[in-house]
């Protein structure tokens, strides 16, 4: 019974790491909306168009109806993080970035406690990872941590904040790096053939 | 309980491994700034000679004409 019921919950956080990913990748899309459609790569956000919104939200509900506290400390890191590079604009919160970024975290931890932890190592893993990878990419715009701290720096960063999370969370931290992988082939595969499509139109 | 102990340790490791190379490339960088200011004139009066090319502004000296003052001197 016991067995039973660990291999359900172990399913529903992995389901549950796996929509939160995908809400965070809306979320990034809608942000780098611009962005993407001056270097002509594929958005997510823009593919859903009036529908990223709706989805985004409705995706949340159902990760949080299969795990609350790795769903919203995910998501709260995902914020955390994107809003911590931003120094200098105000947001609509009146309060700068990394103001909001900080409040968050507190917010988080005093919510979630090591869960908050785990999740705000793992979304720091990926941030770095992915930024080593997009590092010939983002030579023009120079908004990347691999330019910050140096190429190997990012890396060695980031199998840093991995084995922390593996520490504290070890299933969250596997299942969000196979997660992100999924998520990003599902995106190419998706945007892939659309864009194909269109071209054959 | 072990395996914990060894994560603790690989992080340990790696973020002294780290904190190692980046002051290590940073200070390099430097004195590679410095070493190659220094080296810099040298290199371009030699590439001078070799080539009779400026390589600054790529310009060709002109050999046709005689500057030697002490062997032209009257």
């Amino acid at each position: 019974m016991l067995h039973e019921i660990s291999k359900v919950y172990l399913l529903r956080k992995i389901l549950c790491i796996f929509l939160t990913g995908l809400v965070i990748k809306i979320m990034d899309d809608y942000i780098d909306q611009d962005i993407d459609v001056l270097k002509k790569e594929s958005n997510l956000y823009i593919a859903l168009e009036y529908g990223g919104l709706p989805y985004g939200l409705l995706l949340l509900s159902l990760a949080i109806i299969l795990d609350f506290p790795t769903a919203l400390s995910l998501f709260f890191s995902s914020f955390a993080v994107g809003m911590a590079g931003v120094q200098s604009a105000k947001m609509p919160s009146g309060l700068y970035g990394f103001q909001e970024s900080l409040l968050v975290v507190f917010f988080g931890i005093f919510l979630f406690k090591y869960e908050m932890l785990s999740s705000l190592f793992i979304i720091v893993t990926i941030q770095l990872w992915d930024d080593f990878l997009d590092y010939e990419n983002d030579k023009i715009s120079k908004k990347n941590f691999a330019f910050l701290l140096g190429k190997v720096e990012c890396l060695l960063l980031a199998i840093i904040f991995f084995l922390l999370t593996v520490y504290f969370d070890y299933i969250k931290a596997i299942s969000s790096i196979i997660a992100m992988h999924i998520i990003v082939y599902i995106i190419k595969l998706l945007l892939g053939n659309e864009k194909q499509s269109e071209h054959g139109a | 309980m072990v395996f914990d102990k060894i994560l603790l340790l690989a992080v340990l490791e790696i973020a002294v491994f780290l904190l190692g190379y980046a002051i290590g490339r940073r200070v390099g960088k430097k004195e590679g700034i410095t070493e190659g200011m220094s080296i810099l004139p040298l290199d371009w009066r030699r590439q001078l000679n070799e080539t009779s090319i400026c390589p600054l502004c790529s310009q060709q000296l002109n050999t046709n004409k005689n500057c030697d003052k002490i062997h032209n001197r009257d």
